[in-house]
């Protein structure tokens, strides 16, 4: 099976990507492994609004780390900076859509963001939902109106708790197809 | 509808916002297209179905305000969502005043652009659905059983098509069986109004109290029986068509409350003080000749004028022979589907007798002549045995049959009073409604 490159970048925590791999490899059936890779983030940043261009940073992934891994392979960066897309406000992740790369931040997942106390268990589980939710998109699954589904699409953090972090039996399906 | 199936259309200049909102739909499964400038917009508007189209405000060229004003003039149906870069009231109330579904500011909330994206597609489909089922309203109540292609059917269906556009009241004259309630249908489906109900009052059907209560209603206890409060016919007509057949039968006081409820559109419950206002329009049916009726003062002379606004006149079935073989088809196919039997045709003696015939009761004897060969028919096609013609042709009389004494005595009262039914009906010692009724079935015509 092809395996799944886990890049934790600009200081992520490594013991958060650590506990996704296991699952990441249960979930898909493929072997997980953790790489560093040197990039300055700075160059993502926008003053202007306080975050890193995911955009950018996918097409920086697909063009200088991706070549480097065998064909098939797949890369999720993990980053701890929020994220945002030009036309929108701010967004949990993105992917390449039937493609190879994917980028998750947990900027927004963290309950301490909004004045709550830390609680590394459910900050692993929001992320884990994440970032299975972006290889979904990589393996080219479309968002499900399945409530319960991860391929749901989530703009808030609740929202993304009332999801579980498997696949409904039509993107399961679907996934199998397309593997 | 599948996500698949909705196309949306994202018109921008900038290609790093085209690209990031296709992505996000395409995500959500939508068919996703984008167009750098409204020229281009305006092509694939007309190359493929949108359901949805999210425009940039300001753009080189065409502005989006210019955009919306054009796909306004060309397609009412897509959905348009503005972009603005900040918002501006004035700039967002003048797209919204030129039909845009609403407008959003850049950066786009990601929650705040899927809730408004669900609720404008949603939008469409409700205003989609109600189009459907108006159209499917039309279909079914249009005037699809005015049958027949004489010039004497062609003019009846002109002056329908004329009259049902309009608010004035109609008055339909024909003899019994002549389809007068069906042209009414007719009016009332070509109308504004044939989204709400027509509402028949039979008025030769009802005593004097009887017809004041159904065409008013009543309240509780307006008088023995009336043990709840009941909406009137006026009522129920409310935004839509009072039909009143059989106008000619009522009496004078009927007449004088038809009157004034025709000209204020108010009244009062039987046995009520409340002032009950109704918006209807007005078509009314006879076979009696309301001029005479006018005349012998019977039939008051400003309700005849309020009524005889546009007069339709419809043809006794022997006045255009030439749609009885069209007619039966229609019935036998008609027929055909209800008893679910395979009779395809007539045998040409059949057809014959069915031309040759007189057809007193019009198209409602011919409908009732084909439906019972319908019924003893038990091949595919029916026989000239088959039409019960025998038993609704006029018989010759011998003169001593116990009708045919009541029918000469009807004849010589009316003739020694001058048609004046009122005191003929007295004279015979029955109502009015009954003489009418025995006018009918004699088929009894005043002689000069």
């Amino acid at each position: 099976m092809n395996a799944i490159h886990i890049l934790p970048l600009g200081g992520a925590r490594a013991d958060l990507a650590g506990a996704l791999s296991p699952e990441l490899a249960r979930t898909f059936g493929a072997a997980v492994e953790e790489h560093a890779w040197d990039v300055d983030l700075e160059t993502f940043y926008n003053a202007g609004r306080g975050q890193y261009n995911s955009t950018d940073l996918l097409v920086h992934l697909k063009r200088h780390y991706a070549p480097g891994i065998p064909p098939g392979a797949r890369v999720l960066a993990l980053i701890p900076f929020d994220l945002f897309i030009p036309i929108l406000t701010y967004v949990f992740g993105e992917a390449e859509v039937g493609g190879s790369v994917a980028v998750v931040s947990y900027s927004r997942l963290a309950p301490e963001r909004y004045g709550l106390p830390a609680d590394d268990a459910l900050l692993i589980r929001r992320t884990l939902k994440e970032a299975v939710h972006e290889l979904g998109h990589v393996a080219s699954l479309i968002h499900c109106s399945e409530q319960t589904c991860v391929m749901h699409a989530s703009s808030y953090v609740e929202e993304i708790d009332l999801k579980g972090d498997s696949f409904c039996g039509v993107c399961a399906a679907d996934l199998r197809r397309r593997s | 509808m599948n996500k698949c199936e909705i196309g949306i259309l994202v018109v921008d200049d900038e290609l790093i916002v085209r690209e990031s909102l296709s992505k996000w739909f395409r995500e959500d499964g939508f068919r996703v297209d984008s167009a750098e400038s409204a020229a281009v917009a305006l092509r694939k508007l007309q190359a493929a179905q949108w359901n949805l189209m999210l425009v940039d405000i300001k753009m080189p060229g065409m502005d989006g305000i210019e955009l919306l004003q054009r796909v306004r003039q060309t397609n009412k149906d897509v959905v348009v969502i503005i972009i603005t870069a900040f918002a501006a009231v004035d700039t967002a109330v003048k797209a919204l005043k030129e039909g845009a579904f609403d407008y959003i500011t850049k950066p786009i909330d990601p929650d705040y652009l899927d809730h408004m994206v669900e609720k404008a597609l949603q939008q469409q489909l409700l205003l989609r659905e109600n189009q459907k089922l108006k159209d499917t309203v039309s279909e079914l109540a249009g005037p699809g059983e005015i049958v027949g292609e004489s010039p004497e059917i062609r003019k009846v269906m002109d002056l329908v098509r004329t009259v049902a556009p309009t608010d004035t009241t109609v008055m339909i004259r024909g003899e019994s069986g002549t389809g007068k309630e069906l042209v009414a249908r007719a009016i009332h489906a070509g109308s504004p109004r044939k989204y709400f109900p027509i509402v028949t009052v039979n008025c030769g059907a009802m005593t004097e109290s009887l017809l004041e209560s159904e065409l008013f209603g009543h309240e509780r206890g307006a008088f023995t029986g009336a043990q709840y409060r009941r909406k009137g016919k006026v009522e129920l007509a409310d935004g839509g068509t009072l039909f009143l057949d059989e106008i000619g039968n009522i009496d004078m006081k009927t007449q004088m409350d038809l009157l004034r409820v025709i000209e204020t559109k108010q009244f009062t419950r039987v046995g009520g003080t409340e002032v009950i206002r109704s918006d209807f329009r007005v078509i009314c049916a006879t076979n009696r000749d309301l001029e005479a009726a006018v005349r012998e003062g019977t039939f008051r002379e400003d309700l005849y004028y309020r009524l005889n606004v546009f007069t339709v006149d419809l043809p006794p079935l022997r006045g255009r022979r030439g749609d009885i073989a069209k007619l039966a088809h229609f019935f036998l196919e008609k027929f055909s589907r209800q008893m679910n039997k395979k009779v395809t045709g007539f045998s040409p003696e059949a057809m014959l007798a069915l031309k040759a015939h007189d057809w007193p009761g019009n198209v409602r004897e011919l409908e009732n002549a084909i439906e019972r060969a319908m019924v003893v028919a038990e091949g595919e096609v029916i026989d000239k045995a088959h039409l019960p013609l025998h038993t609704v042709a006029t018989p010759a009389r011998d003169g001593k049959r116990l009708e045919d004494i009541e029918q000469r005595h009807i004849e010589q009262v009316l003739r020694e009073n001058g048609w004046n039914v009122s005191r003929s009906a007295a004279i015979l010692d029955i109502d009015r409604v009954t003489l009418y009724h025995k006018i009918e079935k004699f088929g009894l015509k005043r002689t000069q």
